[in-house]
């Protein structure tokens, strides 16, 4: 095998001359040319590779009995890798003490120049002697590794190593010592060299080098961009545990005394929350950039964290004790700052959410106290109060609160809070005290959705009913609003006063996905059945036979509405005239031979009608009730009667017809020669037609004076309405529970009760247990032989 | 490094003097010369110098070399070079094999340039070719191939035998 040029044996003690005068260059920081630079590779490459090449080409006789060839070689290259690594050590480690006696006396900004100089200098240097003793790694040093030996490294790290133990560890205290002074001065707003802690901190990060192993170490030089590559790769992977523990603690530590001592300070001096808070934004914001600037980012969140600690944290009661005058004061903008100040600690927002809560609630009662003098309460203004507390603080939570769902909770605990019990619903019966809210709520639709004369166009309309929706979710008694509604509702359809139908589609589908369709399914029938009933009345309207029609003499129209839908009306008797009731007869004979066995009944009291008069010196038409026409219809015979006589003639009770008697009266249309004041009229009255009734209209609407029922008593009966219906509710919730459960514990029956109303109402704990009681003597459910508190289905 | 330094060119001088232009980033596949421009900081003047002398090798194998890094420069580097990788011979592209395809002393040449220079690429390759040369040969075969002489004595031999009888069969 031919042997290249380098056959020639080296000289150890040549070749080590020559090296140390090449790594006095290197480290004098001399010029050193590529032509120096090869030369003292190339020795270093040969004399690493002279015992093998020589050892190939004459075998010594010593050897034979050595049964794995090339073990001696071994031996040879191994001594000469380590006589040379024992070499280079030596001569960094005598660099690097004659270069640390030059910096003892330093101290401060003066050492920190020195050190950060000579550290740069130092790295440049020895990454030209890992360069040039390339080969040494590649080969001696990374068996030596892969053979699991200590204490040997790659030449770049253990320059690194030397300097860190002979350089750093001497005098390390002061080197931090003077870095932490200098950001204190930078802290105190004076304008430092930053460069000098950003070399202390790159020098500490590099210094991390000896952390992972050995291994790793030599893969990554193997690896194609080894020599050079390395020492940064190392850097990267930011090993940092020199620059956390011998920096990064005393640093934390540093900055927690320095702001415990400036808050301290600025609280007893200035005191002001609004100040305090901006300063801390700055300084959480400095911190930041302090870190990004001069520092290892790996130190943010630890900095953050003890920033936070220190301004925040132990601060916080000063925050919360602020957070209520803010509120007061609806100083937004600081509001959003303590929330961002706040949400960056541990259970910061906490007692602000408790605060916030407290404060709603607190504005919400003394908006609704405001408005709760007046006896009839205005629908639009109650339920326009409680849209602007809750839209207030609706803005507040997103926009300075971001959206936070703690705060977003609190607002809704405080929204059902004065939104059910409240100064306005105090004022009413104690009856009616838990429902009112929800009978303002179905006033206030009604008043939306009834034809009007200043009608919402159709977007502020859509908005409007949006808004009542956000109400309606914090209402807890759902059950009476829909009681409510129904009744309205029922009004706007048979009395045709619904301003669009669209509309009233469109909030039961509202309804409808907040509550879940059988809430609405009642509402939805309703809307049905109008509609069938208008086909109905076309086609009797086309059965009629000319006779009939001319017999009638009159135009007629018919509602027929299923009585399980719709809410109860009174069903009066009255008398009908004549000329009425033969379109009664007319319909009945065709709905009967339309359809078998069901029943007609004729709810008096919802329908209308309209009267031409001929009597007056002018033509008028008057709108009227059923009952209002059929006493009107008996001056066509005679100008006067008694109450007694016209009780007698209409069939209506005593009680209904001096009401009627003075709602016409009211209008002019009839008099009396005695007042008619209550209830209370005596029979022998003379009651007579007005002949010199006079209007500048010519349409007059007489009904609207009787509609004016009692409003109070109309909320009793809807009232107990509820409790009835609720006391079903809770009954068949309880079986449908028991059904699937077959066994329950009382508590947790209850607490599932609870629950699953929770949509509809919020059921009394009494009830509920008298509704157990009562599912217990029918036979639905009974007690546990064994236990006392569970209940067993019995199917 | 940047654009400029990528496309200039950098003078290497062979142990006979001859001088090679090379492009700066055909270069770099050598760890020896890439990690000296570096440190001496040559990429970032103008004018990169003297030739760099490449005292170990030849002009005839520092050509060869030359032409493999100009063949390989563009290859995408080797993700994972552990030793966790499974070690092959048979994955030599057959550009390689056509270049290698030389005398056995200029193929030794070559791993010992590949060593110096510190070219991994080329120094596996090259070694997988002498690997592929020893593979599935009895030792005489080798001995033939390879122009080695015997110098085991019968004893020898029989021991040596013995010790490796595991791994015969």
């Amino acid at each position: 095998m031919g042997t290249p040029s380098t056959s020639r044996k080296p000289d150890a003690v040549q070749v080590w001359n020559d090296l140390s005068n090449g790594l006095n260059s290197a480290y004098n920081r001399e010029h050193i040319s590529s032509q120096d630079y090869m030369q003292l590779y190339s020795s270093v490459y040969n004399y690493c590779t002279s015992i093998t090449l020589g050892a190939n080409s004459t075998r010594r006789p010593e050897t034979r009995n050595v049964p794995t060839p090339g073990r001696a070689n071994q031996e040879d290259t191994s001594f000469m890798g380590h006589e040379l690594y024992q070499k280079l050590k030596n001569y960094v480690t005598d660099y690097v003490l004659k270069v640390r006696e030059r910096g003892v006396d330093l101290t401060g900004e003066s050492l920190l120049s020195f050190y950060t100089t000579e550290w740069e200098n130092f790295r440049f240097s020895s990454r030209v002697m890992n360069g040039i003793f390339a080969y040494l790694n590649r080969h001696w040093i990374k068996r030596e590794l892969d053979e699991g030996h200590e204490d040997i490294y790659m030449i770049y790290t253990l320059a690194l190593m030397i300097w860190k133990e002979h350089m750093f560890g001497g005098m390390k205290d002061k080197v931090i010592d003077a870095v932490l002074e200098l950001i204190k001065k930078e802290r105190n707003g004076d304008i430092i060299r930053t460069a000098y802690i950003s070399g202390v901190v790159e020098c500490l990060v590099e210094l991390g080098i000896d952390e992972y192993d050995a291994a790793e170490s030599a893969g990554a030089t193997a690896a194609s961009a080894a020599q050079n590559g390395a020492p940064r790769r190392n850097a990267d992977r930011a090993k940092l545990s020199v620059y956390k523990t011998e920096f990064e603690k005393r640093f934390l530590e540093a900055t927690h005394d320095f702001y415990k001592l400036e808050s301290a300070n600025f609280l007893q001096e200035e005191g002001n929350i609004t100040e305090y808070m901006l300063k801390v934004e700055k300084r959480l914001q400095e911190e930041d950039n302090r870190c990004q600037l001069y520092l290892n980012s790996a130190t943010s969140a630890p900095l953050a964290a003890c920033c936070e600690e220190v301004l925040i944290a132990s601060r916080l009661e000063v925050f919360q004790n602020e957070f209520g005058g803010l509120l007061e004061k609806n100083r937004d903008e600081d509001l959003a700052r303590m929330f961002k100040l706040c949400d960056r600690v541990a259970n910061g927002l906490d007692q602000l959410r408790i605060g916030l809560e407290k404060h709603i609630t607190k504005e919400g009662h003394e908006a609704l106290a405001r408005i709760a003098d007046g006896n009839a309460m205005d629908p639009r203004v109650y339920v326009n109060t409680l849209l602007e507390v809750h839209q207030r603080y609706l803005k507040l939570v997103q926009q300075a609160f971001g959206n936070d769902p703690g705060f977003m909770q609190a607002l809704d605990k405080a929204a059902t809070s004065f939104m059910n019990k409240n100064e306005v619903t105090k004022k009413a019966p104690a009856s009616q005290q838990n429902s009112k809210s929800a009978e303002l709520l179905a006033r206030y639709c009604d008043q939306l959705l009834k034809k009007s004369s200043k009608m919402p166009d159709e977007n502020e309309l859509e908005e409007l009913l949006n808004k009542i929706m956000i109400i309606f979710k914090y209402i807890d008694d759902k059950d009476v609003f829909s009681k409510h509604y129904t009744k309205f509702f029922s009004k706007r359809l048979i009395n045709e006063m619904s301003a669009s139908d669209e509309a009233e589609a469109n909030f039961i589908q509202k309804l409808k996905s907040s509550c879940g369709y059988e809430y609405t399914s009642r509402l939805s029938k309703m809307v049905n059945d109008t509609q069938v009933s208008k086909d109905l009345a076309s086609e009797f309207k086309e059965s009629l036979s000319g006779d009939k029609k001319s017999k009638m003499g009159l135009e007629f129209n018919i509602l027929v509405l299923s009585s399980g839908s719709w809410p109860q009306f009174p069903t009066a008797t009255l008398n009908l005239p004549n000329r009425l009731s033969s379109s009664i007869e007319y319909f009945a004979e065709f709905y009967n031979a339309k359809f078998n066995g069901r029943r007609l009944t004729w709810v008096y009291s919802q329908s209308r009608g309209e009267l031409t008069t001929h009597c007056f010196s002018k033509k008028y038409v008057f709108t009227s009730t059923t009952a209002q026409m059929a006493m009107l219809l008996l001056f066509n015979e005679q100008d006067s009667y008694t109450v007694g006589q016209l009780i007698e003639a209409t069939a209506l009770d005593s009680k209904s017809v001096p009401q009627i008697v003075a709602s016409l009266i009211k209008n002019d249309v009839l008099k009396s020669d005695k007042e008619i004041t209550g209830e209370e009229v005596s029979p022998d009255t003379v009651i007579s037609l007005n002949q010199e009734y006079s209007n500048k209209k010519v349409r007059v609407d007489l009904s609207k004076m009787t509609i004016k029922q009692d409003t109070n008593r109309e909320n009793e009966v809807v009232q107990k309405n509820v409790e009835e219906d609720r006391k079903n509710v809770i009954s068949a919730c309880i079986v449908r529970i028991m059904k699937t459960r077959k066994e329950l514990k009382h508590q947790a029956l209850m607490t599932e009760v609870i629950q699953q109303l929770s949509n509809r109402f919020k059921p009394k704990i009494d009830m509920i247990k008298r509704s157990i009681g009562s599912m217990i003597e029918k036979e639905y459910i009974a007690r546990s032989k064994d236990q006392n508190d569970l209940y067993v289905y019995i199917s | 490094m940047t654009d400029a330094a990528q496309e200039r060119s950098i003078k290497l001088l062979s142990s006979d003097n001859e001088t090679f232009q090379v492009p700066r980033n055909v270069i770099r596949l050598s760890n020896t010369i890439n990690t000296l421009l570096q440190d001496l900081g040559l990429d970032d003047e103008e004018d990169a110098g003297d030739a760099i002398p490449v005292q170990n090798v030849t002009s005839t194998i520092l050509k060869k070399v030359i032409a493999w890094c100009q063949h390989h420069h563009e290859d995408p580097v080797a993700a994972d070079d552990s030793d966790s990788r499974e070690k092959r011979t048979d994955d030599i592209s057959s550009w390689d094999v056509e270049f290698l395809k030389v005398d056995q002393g200029t193929l030794f040449e070559l791993i010992l340039a590949a060593n110096y220079l510190d070219i991994k690429g080329l120094l596996d390759v090259s070694c997988k070719t002498v690997a592929n040369m020893i593979k599935g040969k009895s030792p005489e075969e080798i001995r033939r191939t390879f122009n080695i002489k015997n110098d085991f004595t019968p004893e020898e031999e029989e021991q040596i035998r013995k010790e490796n009888a595991w791994c015969e069969d």
